[in-house]
């Protein structure tokens, strides 16, 4: 069981691509990490299904008492993320 | 594809230090003023600080933005008089205009920058400009619920009530109801395309997606995300549906009290019926001769279904599956205003030519504002129409006779047929035919207006260079209509092309015989349409430009062919002042002389402003070219 594990996002999240990457995440909380880092670094686009799936994610994390945290997310996204107000529901590092 | 916006936001940085470079010495001016203020120099610093505003939102930068607004709302109270302009506040807009600087200069650390104080000189500023009823509004919250108490967001009142004031924002605010996944991905949308569209139309007041909705990755990916949107806009319910591709049965009207007004195209259908019934049982007045029925809508109706265009889109649907008419025994009558509502009516709309409304009319026609007048909407095969009284007189004054639709999707003039090809039909490659008639008119397409032209009162001389230019842009050709056999394009809306007669033509006396092609700038699709038109008249090549960007893209390409700039006063959206210093301070274009167009009433000072720069070469009241096209509208051939 490790206190923080780091996951990277291999490309856009959208809807083709999300479902690989949820049972990522998905197997990755099983192991109870306290923090669980998705590097968003390679995410240039992100579509409904994608926003979606990165809140399942959020709220499966709560389940699991972790902390979700959206590392090095494009300028752009968050600036879309601010507009929906998703921000206040995510934290991010850079 | 969001990286797509670097360009534009370079742009936008640009421009703004640019304009915040004239806005100190603006308000310096203004302080050295004293009482004898300059109002439309504090206009002019509303309009560079509101464009700064606009685009920071858009581009996220809400710290730029936030103190935009705040800078924005001082000047609208000096503008309105509520505000008087002391050194103090002057202090406090140079601190303001100082600070906006450094901020575009560092996008992206602006989460360094501490703009507590002077917000909070500014909050103070203002809250004593503040009657008691909005002191009070600028410390309570106001839900934003459904009737049954379903609370959707909680908005401070004050910014829920002053939104409706700003620019884009207007008397109407809407809950936006979409489904991330119902609404956009299923039609091939991002939300950032979704949520674009809206930046450019409407002021957000918030926003939020429902995540208590959606499950945990333990389950399938959620097939529906609920994302509410509360925004204010001066677009119109059925305007907006089309604009935003949005169903109108997820548009809201939230009431001033917060109350959703819950007019979903379902629950409605009690009233639906009863106009129904009352169509169908309550003695509509027969035409003894046409043997055609008739319904009219009271005003309070009419005024009620504007509205609630869900209602009218049910009524539409369940008058063409219910009423079982055969072409013409089925009328309804509508003025000019509500029959542009019908959008989505596959029935008939005939319009009713009251005097009530034809002033109002002429009056949007004039200003050139939306034009949202007249339409011709097909949808399997069905035809709308409705045409804007001032361009029925003038085609009846012509003698173009009546318009007429017909229930059986047919478009029929003076007898004639007009058969309307589908939008999956458009041939761009359509010509117009030796000496067929054509019919103006205008089409209202499914995301915006688009427009004109069957040109049924003018003969055509020859397909290559017709007596009256119906040459549109090929991008702007949204469709063909068929009328008797000829094939006419339909063009952007506003690409009115009136016939002018060249002796009164100032403008090319002042471009010069070697102009040969001239820029047009303004802000009114209308008036641009028409000088275009005239312009083209005389062989030149026109050019048009609605915002810098295009302004920009157009001298990049045709900058050494460009003879003459006409340019709006209010072109463009903000300081024509330094846009036109810019243009000059680049010795990009020394040889394009430009001239101002002015309605003149209020902008004398401004003109003045320009022309003691030695900045234009002249100008021409607008009037004159409207004048020019009341007098001269004559056909050239009567049908």
């Amino acid at each position: 069981m490790g206190s923080e594990i780091v996951l990277t996002a291999g490309g856009d999240l959208i809807s083709s691509e999300v479902e690989s990457f949820k049972d990522e995440i998905l197997e990755n909380l099983a192991q109870k990490p306290q923090r669980l880092i998705l590097d968003m670094g390679k995410v240039k686009v992100i579509d409904s299904s994608g926003i979606g799936m990165l809140i399942a994610a959020k709220n499966s994390a709560s389940k699991y008492k972790c902390e979700l945290v959206l590392k090095d997310m494009n300028a752009d996204i968050i600036k879309m993320f601010k507009i929906m107000r998703l921000t206040e529901h995510f934290v991010f590092a850079n | 594809m969001l990286s797509q916006d670097d360009k534009i936001l370079e742009r936008f940085l640009a421009e703004s230090r640019e304009h915040l470079a004239s806005v100190e010495n603006d308000l310096l001016e203004l302080e050295q003023q004293g009482d004898d203020i300059d109002y439309e120099l504090v206009n002019c610093i509303f309009r560079t600080i509101h464009a700064v505003k606009g685009g920071a939102f858009f581009f996220g930068l809400e710290k730029l933005g936030d103190l935009s607004r705040h800078l924005e709302v001082i000047l609208d109270r000096i503008r309105r008089g509520e505000l008087t302009l002391t050194a103090d506040v002057i202090a406090i807009l140079l601190s303001g205009s100082e600070q906006l600087n450094l901020m575009l200069d560092n996008i992206d650390n602006l989460d360094s920058f501490n703009i507590s104080d002077i917000d909070r000189s500014i909050e103070e500023l203002l809250f004593v400009t503040f009657s008691e009823e909005e002191k009070l509004e600028s410390s309570s919250f106001i839900d934003i619920k459904f009737p049954d108490g379903k609370k959707i967001f909680t908005v401070n009142k004050y910014d829920f009530l002053r939104a409706a004031e700003t620019e884009k924002g207007g008397a109407n605010v809407y809950l936006l109801s979409y489904d991330l996944i119902q609404d956009l991905e299923q039609k091939n949308k991002t939300p950032w395309e979704v949520i674009s569209e809206l930046l450019q139309i409407c002021v957000f007041i918030d926003s939020k997606v429902d995540i208590d909705s959606i499950g945990t990755l333990d389950s399938d990916l959620p097939t529906s995300i609920p994302f509410y949107v509360l925004i204010s806009t001066v677009i119109e319910q059925h305007l907006l549906c089309d604009l935003i591709s949005i169903d109108a049965r997820s548009v809201f009207h939230v009431r001033k009290d917060g109350i959703i007004e819950n007019l979903s195209y379902e629950n409605k259908s009690e009233l639906v019926e009863s106009i129904m019934d009352y169509f169908l049982t309550g003695s509509p007045s027969v035409n003894a001769q046409t043997g055609n029925k008739s319904l009219r809508l009271s005003e309070e109706s009419l005024e009620y279904l504007k509205r609630h265009t869900a209602i009218l889109k049910q009524l539409g649907q369940m008058l063409k599956s219910n009423c079982n008419c055969s072409n013409r025994d089925l009328i309804i009558k509508l003025n000019a205003e509500i029959g542009g509502i019908f959008s989505e009516l596959s029935g008939v709309v005939r319009v009713n030519q009251s005097a009530d409304t034809g002033q109002a009319r002429e009056g949007s026609i004039q200003d050139g504002a939306t034009e949202r007048m007249s339409l011709i909407v097909f949808k399997n095969g069905s035809v709308l129409l409705a045409l804007p009284l001032l361009l029925i007189e003038r085609l009846e004054k012509i003698g173009a006779g009546k318009l007429q639709a017909a229930a059986d999707g047919l478009l029929s003039y003076n007898g004639k047929k007009i058969e309307l090809i589908s939008s999956s039909e458009i041939c761009e490659d359509a010509v117009l035919e030796d000496g067929a008639e054509y019919i103006v008119a205008v089409l209202r397409g499914q995301r915006r207006n688009y427009g004109i032209i069957f040109n049924s009162i003018f003969t055509i001389s020859n397909t290559s260079t017709p007596i009256y230019s119906v040459e549109p842009v090929k991008a702007n050709i949204v469709g063909t209509v068929v009328l008797d056999g000829c094939m006419v394009r339909l063009l952007d809306l506003h690409r009115l092309i009136m016939p002018t007669p060249v002796e009164q033509m100032s403008v090319t006396a002042s471009a010069g015989a070697d102009v040969k092609c001239v820029l047009l700038l303004d802000n009114s699709n209308l008036f641009l349409g028409y000088i275009k038109g005239i312009l083209q008249k005389y062989g030149l090549i026109v050019y048009l430009a609605k915002n810098r960007q295009e302004v920009y893209e157009t001298l990049e390409e045709y900058g050494d062919d460009v003879g003459l700039i006409l340019c709006g006063l209010n072109f463009p959206e903000k300081n024509i002042l330094s846009f036109i210093q810019s243009l000059k301070d680049k010795k990009l274009y020394p040889d394009i002389r430009i001239i101002a167009l002015t309605m003149l009433v209020g902008e004398e000072k401004k003109f003045l402003r320009l022309d003691k720069n030695k900045l234009i070469s002249g100008y021409i009241p607008k009037m004159d070219f409207y004048n020019i096209v009341n007098e001269c509208y004559t056909p050239v051939t009567e049908v």
